[in-house]
């Protein structure tokens, strides 16, 4: 089939739309020759509603700490994987604009970004409303760095856990300022998605591929007769319908499909609602993995919940709390004693129940063989979250967690300590080889990266 | 509402100054928000009689839209199963506000869509064709076929070129398949292109005096007007009225609109506004607790639901059409499983209905607030609400958006206690002076609805308590007691606070968005005639689709049309 395509900026240079592409930083490609290269992937991990950094943050520092086992312990699950660790402590969300603390954790965790003025959203407890975050996500930005250098079939892969409204408070992910990103809520999608022709035999999946070609060779001349009949304030969002067609084709055309992974048994319950959490997330991570596994993408998000307050409905006994009232249990106090004054264990089962997640896609990676360690050597990990606590504002200090990338493990850092959230955002471009990246985000007050995490 | 109240000044007062009522301020109104912009004022536009209208951005089509679309695409098709569609941003409780950039993700849904729908037409390729195809005539059939489905998908005719790249998309499919299956990759192309996926704004004439608003096109205006009271795409008179001009006047635009209200169509468009209006539209995906309300199951939710639209439809389309009705009266028309819920069944002294199956409801219940359908969608699974319905109240029918608790507080419902009412329960809320603010403004009208238990079945007792359903208006044009929810009813249908409210409501649905301070004029017309009619919900319609705002859309500064 003979197709001539103009290239996109050309079109888009007529249209006079070019100006509103979003920065994309180069990437330093010399980090390559380093003694150290840089990771190949960057995963990223969320939750929402923070939890209670005292017993959060493990005993001890530096390289001599201990994670607790017990019901308190948040981290607990993950004592098993304590030496591949960097546990960064006193992280703090720096905010300014409008929005609630719900909106500015989600919007702001890893684009470290202020919440736009003047949009859908009602901002909770005050008059007025906002719209999305104002800047990209940490994950975009090294995906736009990484497309340039080569093509995956999938430039990135958003998979979510429970989180099915479409506003500020249950967005993570950012393509640019005001353009969020849906998370894939249902493995089976992803399945179908990513993995499905796999599994179709040669001339089936030829035939399907010709077809594909064939109609969405129409729809991307469309898309582009459309877009000079569309007014100049809504040309981005023809410019991001025309991207999303053209990455589309990009992966037909180069058929790249032949990558298996078995289907994720799962049933409709399981997907619509909360109840069926700990499966979903888990088959949401194994979909994950493989598609990683089978360099299908090498940049991802999982997104456990949102800022929403919905049931926690697969914890026996707590399944009729609200996750978000139950966040606020537990009032933070410095002057808590330790243990002996919590006599409940409800407030840290949601969290321990991340956390367990968060085991999994440790040993999953782990369980890869790649060159001369496994995949986990080779996948920069990072579970960031928005808020310090519940019932709190945003400026209470919490641990970020990384894992995997050729980091040293078994660290405890920061102890007590205080760092602005951005510079680990600016420190995950680095590690990526993003190196030219001074700061993230339009809340950032430019004092770089975190050193001594990498 | 004081007239003097009214306008601008009002406006931006309710919408930047605290609602002061009682010790603690409650803030919050929904109503246009600023937007500066260089020029003329609103104002003085409105005051000089210049058509004036505020900004939609371009709208994709909602998800059930799109199904609505499909459906009247295809009509001797059975009804599609859809895979997951990509999801809609809520504008208040709409759901049609499409207004944000599709995903690489969202475009993926809907080329598996168009697949999907290709896929099941696949068997009923015969049907669709208008033509009988020989070897010979194909190209001619396929041009007949674009000619039908083009305007139906969207809203307008085939474009010359986009005409040119359906047949080479034909003919690319023809070379690897018979007739049919080219035919199907056509209408996959058709179900991909934006044509279909965006309601485009355009026009040509320009507003004398007010360069930043131009006049809709015949086709822009006819598929508004057809998602605004069908919820479906144009018919063909519409697409001739608007081929004909008919819709640059108002007195075109009127004429259609009445014509459509007389359709069929109308019936399902306003039951469905309605239903998102008043926060029933996912009825279906509400769960109860099993053990306490082991009858409550999808087929008493379809129930429920069929009875709220088939009620907004005869007061709207058949009655008096008025919001009095709505909200006052007892005419039911119930399955049966509904009829037991509302004891209808065991009342042996109770007229049997007409032939056409309506009869009257026991005077525990009146208009549209107290039926199942509203109950049941503001309740929690395991027991009642008086904040969910209260709120519902506020928002809903006084456009007052009462805020969400301070982060502070727990906001979980008091557990269900067998010693305490839930009046008492929910007393914590009016004797804390942080909470009492907001809450004696919303507590007091969800109260009126306790004789309701979560699934809209009426109650004496609330566990061994005898019911209370006391309460209270405050902050309205019709404060003072109530008991129970037929006479909250009655004196929200006194309310001019409530019609302007009304008016607003459906305004905002019909329009894409939330007025802004260019609506005001348009919308400050609708709501007096609104209230001139005595609350004429057919008149508001018509009052809606043939103002200012709607017929017209507004572009940057510098934009050529």
């Amino acid at each position: 089939m003979s197709r001539k395509r103009p290239s996109r900026r050309h079109v888009l240079a007529g249209l006079g739309a070019a100006s509103l592409l979003p920065f994309v930083p180069t990437l330093e490609l010399e980090a390559e020759a380093d003694d150290t290269p840089r990771p190949k992937r960057l995963l990223l991990f969320w939750h929402p509603f923070g939890g209670h950094r005292e017993f959060w943050v493990p005993d001890g520092q530096g390289t001599t700490f201990e994670i607790q086992s017990g019901p308190h312990s948040i981290l607990a699950p993950l004592r098993d994987h304590r030496d591949d660790l960097v546990i960064v402590d006193g992280v703090r969300h720096r905010t300014s604009g409008p929005g609630d603390q719900h909106q500015k954790a989600a919007a702001g965790s890893f684009t470290g970004a202020s919440i736009q003025p003047d949009g859908d959203f009602k901002i909770g407890g005050q008059d007025g409303r906002v719209g999305w975050a104002n800047g990209a996500s940490v994950d975009q930005v090294v995906a736009a760095a990484l497309a340039q250098e080569r093509h995956d079939a999938f430039r990135s892969l958003e998979l979510g856990v429970d989180t099915k409204r479409n506003d500020v408070r249950s967005r993570i992910i950012y393509r640019g300022p005001g353009d969020p990103i849906a998370p894939e809520v249902d493995p089976r999608a992803v399945y179908d998605r990513v993995f499905a022709l796999a599994s179709l035999d040669e001339a089936e999946r030829a035939r399907i591929r010709a077809e594909r070609l064939n109609t969405l060779d129409f729809v991307h001349g469309d898309v582009q007769r459309f877009a000079r009949r569309v007014g100049r304030s809504d040309q981005q969002r023809i410019e991001r319908h025309l991207d999303a067609v053209d990455a589309i084709l990009g992966r037909v055309e180069a058929g790249l499909d032949a990558c298996d992974a078995p289907p994720p048994a799962l049933h409709d319950d399981d997907v619509d609602t909360s109840g069926g959490f700990p499966h979903v997330a888990k088959a949401q991570i194994d979909m994950m993995v493989a598609a990683m596994a089978c360099d299908l993408t090498r940049v991802g998000s999982i997104q456990l919940k949102d800022e929403h307050g919905r049931y926690l409905s697969w914890i026996p006994g707590i399944a009729e709390n609200s996750f978000h009232s139950l966040s606020h249990g537990h009032r933070y106090s410095h002057s808590l004693s330790r243990l002996q004054d919590i006599d409940k264990v409800d407030y840290f089962l949601p969290f321990i129940s991340f956390s367990e997640q968060f085991a999994y896609l440790l040993e999953q990676l782990k369980a890869r063989p790649e060159g001369d360690g496994t995949m986990l050597d080779h996948t920069l990990v990072v579970w960031g979250t928005g808020l310090g606590h519940g019932d709190h504002d945003l400026s209470l200090p919490c641990p970020w967690i990384f894992a995997g990338g050729g980091l040293k493990g078994g660290r405890l850092l920061n102890k007590g300590g205080s760092v602005d959230h951005h510079r680990l955002l600016v420190s995950v471009c680095h590690l990526m080889g993003l190196e030219n990246v001074s700061s993230f985000g339009d809340n950032d007050r430019g004092t770089g990266p975190y050193a001594e995490l990498g | 509402m004081n007239d003097t109240l009214r306008g601008w000044r009002a406006w931006i007062a309710l919408a930047g100054a605290a609602l002061a009522v009682g010790g603690t301020a409650c803030v919050g109104s929904i109503g246009p928000g600023g937007e500066e912009e260089a020029g003329v004022s609103a104002e003085a536009l409105c005051e000089a009689g210049i058509p004036d209208a505020g900004r939609s951005g371009l709208l994709r089509v909602a998800g059930y839209e799109y199904a609505a679309l499909l459906q009247g695409a295809f009509p001797g098709a059975t009804e599609f199963a859809l895979p997951a569609l990509p999801s809609d941003t809520k504008l208040e409780t709409y759901d049609n506000n499409g207004a944000t950039s599709v995903s690489e993700r969202d475009v993926e849904r809907y080329e598996s869509l168009a697949e999907a729908v290709a896929t099941q037409l696949g068997p009923d390729v015969d049907v669709l064709l208008p033509c009988d195809v020989t070897p010979d005539d194909e190209a001619a059939c396929l041009d007949e076929l674009l000619d039908e489905l083009g305007p139906r998908l969207f809203r307008r005719p085939i474009a010359r070129e986009q005409r040119d790249g359906l047949e080479r998309v034909f003919s690319r499919g023809r070379d690897e398949g018979n007739f049919a299956d080219a035919v199907l990759l056509v209408v996959r192309a058709l179900l991909q292109s934006p044509s279909f996926l965006y309601r485009l704004e355009e026009g040509e004439d320009r507003v004398v005096g007010n360069d930043a608003v131009v006049v809709l096109s015949g086709f822009a205006l006819a598929e508004r007007l057809a998602l605004a009271l069908w919820q479906k795409g144009p018919d063909d008179e519409l697409l001739a009225a608007a081929v004909a001009g008919d819709l640059r006047t108002v007195d075109g635009v009127k004429a259609q609109a009445e014509r459509m209200l007389d359709d069929d169509r109308a019936a399902v468009g306003i039951a469905r506004f309605v239903a998102q209006w008043l926060g029933y539209d996912h009825l279906l995906e509400t769960t109860k607790d099993e053990e306490a309300f082991p009858e409550y199951d999808d087929a008493l939710a379809r129930a429920m639901r069929t009875e709220a639209d088939e009620l907004v439809a005869r007061v709207v389309l058949e009655g008096d059409g008025t919001l009095r009705t709505l909200l006052t009266t007892r005419e039911v028309r119930a399955s049966s499983t509904l009829a037991d819920l509302y004891g209808l069944a065991d009342d042996d002294d109770a007229p049997e209905p007409d032939a056409d199956g309506w009869r009257f409801l026991p005077e525990q219940r009146s208009g549209i607030l107290s039926r199942a359908a509203v109950l049941t969608a503001h309740s929690h699974p395991e027991q009642t609400s008086p904040v969910l319905r209260g709120v519902f109240i506020r928002r809903s029918l006084l456009c007052e958006h009462p805020p969400p608790p301070p982060p502070d507080v727990d906001d979980t419902a008091p557990a269900v206690d067998p010693d305490l009412t839930t009046r008492e329960r929910f007393a914590v809320h009016t004797e804390s002076p942080g909470c009492a603010g907001c809450h004696r403004l919303i507590d007091p009208l969800g109260f009126g609805f306790e004789h309701f238990d979560p699934i809209g079945r009426y109650r004496e007792k609330d566990g061994p308590h005898d019911v209370d359903a006391r309460g209270e208006l405050i902050g309205t044009d019709v404060n003072g007691p109530y008991d129970g929810a037929v006479e909250l009813s009655e004196a929200l249908a006194s309310s001019r606070k409530v019609r302007d409210c009304v008016a607003q409501q459906w305004f905002t649905f019909a329009t894409g968005r939330a007025p802004s301070e260019h609506d005001v004029c348009s919308l400050e017309g609708v709501q007096d005639r609104f209230d001139a009619s005595g609350g004429d919900l057919r008149d508001l319609m018509l009052a809606i689709v043939t103002s200012d705002s709607f017929r017209h859309y507004r572009q940057f500064r510098g934009e050529n049309p």
